[in-house]
């Protein structure tokens, strides 16, 4: 072998041994890291779409603003005062069909444009006024869909853009699936929304 | 390699070769049952049916479903509760525990209601206004918590909040949690 043919031969390998650590190197990049691997699976969809996810079908029926909020109280209940935020309270009217097996939402957040989220109002909303229209405090049996609200407490300037997560699984709802609808909230629809806000809105009165 | 060298190769070989072959798939095997058995252990899997009217011997007493009724929510008043498009399901059983048996793995006892689409219903705590024992195996009885006694038939009752279309063929099943992934399914024709 000339001295070229030996020259040529040992560039080609050094060739393809750093060809070889670049692709290990481009592989070990792309892994997933352990949350990207546990992440929900995101099922998406839109405002009057009925998302399937896992266990249960949801449909958004309408989404809206109130400066407070109240309950229709059952009969010969204390009357409490409405609940006020610095806030704003985003109301959401929905649908939940459980799939196979009773079903109750665990994981009820808003997820706004710059990524932070919004739990759904429960520490506040104990009173039994509200948990009875409430669809995160109400289990929901195979083939007896339920009706009911979502309510959230949240900086106005955070509205525009939200997209509602909701899951049958504690927490992130890790490896399981998550709904991420969009609310169809954006600057235009904001003004609405914020022209017609309720200063009391009434679960279980008023027209979702 | 030729066929008489590849012959020889194999020879030379087949005890390891006969390793790998048992070996192999109970490596993916043994992990896959200890996986499915930790599974199980929170639900239930393995249904033992019961025939329309039979017995079955389970975590040591008899258990038995007597009759089953179909209440329009209107003709209990408690249309309040029930959605349009539902009735209430109502299955009676009996226990016999029989010697030896553990009155805290009776006492664990759950009831549960399924379809043969798959779906299944919880017991519901609804208020009923029913006058039965309601429950599962230990319930207020006389004025104190009780528990059926060995060789004695303890009566009880589990009610559902189902839609129609599930009440007439729809199966009560009982769950001992610490029994599963077994329990049981009762038929009713």
């Amino acid at each position: 072998m000339t001295r070229r043919a030996t020259l040529l031969s040992r560039l080609a390998a050094a060739v393809s041994i750093v060809a070889v650590v670049a692709a290990i190197g481009v592989m070990g990049n792309q892994h997933l890291g352990y949350d990207g691997k546990i992440a929900p699976f995101l099922v998406p969809g839109r405002i009057g779409e009925t998302v399937t996810t896992r266990t249960f079908d949801f449909t958004v029926q309408s989404a809206r603003l109130a400066r407070a909020l109240s309950a229709a109280p059952k009969p010969g209940a204390i009357n409490a005062p409405p609940l006020t935020t610095s806030g704003i309270w985003l109301i959401v009217h929905a649908r939940i069909a459980a799939r196979t097996a009773p079903v109750r939402l665990m994981s009820v957040r808003l997820h706004a444009r710059d990524g932070d989220d919004y739990s759904a109002a429960r520490n506040r909303m104990l009173d039994m006024k509200y948990t009875r229209w409430l669809l995160s405090e109400n289990a929901t049996d195979p083939g007896i869909p339920r009706e009911g609200w979502l309510a959230f407490e949240l900086p106005p300037s955070r509205v525009s853009g939200v997209r509602l997560r909701v899951a049958s699984t504690f927490g992130d709802a890790s490896l399981d699936n998550l709904t991420d609808i969009d609310l169809g909230i954006d600057e235009a629809r904001l003004e609405e929304l914020q022209r017609d806000a309720a200063d009391v809105f009434v679960i279980g009165k008023d027209t979702p | 390699m030729n066929r008489t060298t590849w012959r020889h190769w194999l020879r030379e070989q087949r005890l390891w070769l006969l390793g790998c072959a048992v070996l192999a798939p109970i490596t993916f095997a043994w992990p896959a049952w200890e996986a499915w058995q930790q599974y199980g252990q929170h639900r239930p899997l393995l249904a033992t049916d019961v025939p329309a009217g039979g017995a079955a011997t389970f975590g040591g007493a008899e258990w038995r479903l007597g009759s089953v009724e179909i209440l329009d929510p209107k003709d209990i008043h408690r249309s309040d509760v029930a959605p349009p498009g539902t009735v209430f399901l109502v299955a009676h059983f009996s226990v016999t525990p029989q010697p030896g048996s553990d009155p805290k793995l009776l006492a664990s006892c759950d009831g549960r209601l399924s379809d043969a689409r798959g779906r299944w219903w919880d017991a519901t705590s609804l208020w009923l206004g029913l006058r039965l024992q309601l429950g599962c195996v230990a319930g207020f009885r006389d004025g104190k918590i009780q528990g059926p006694s060995v060789g004695a038939p303890w009566h009880f009752a589990q009610a559902f909040l189902v839609p129609e279309d599930a009440a007439a063929t729809a199966r009560p099943e009982i769950i001992l949690p610490p029994l599963q992934p077994r329990y049981l399914r009762f038929h009713r024709r």
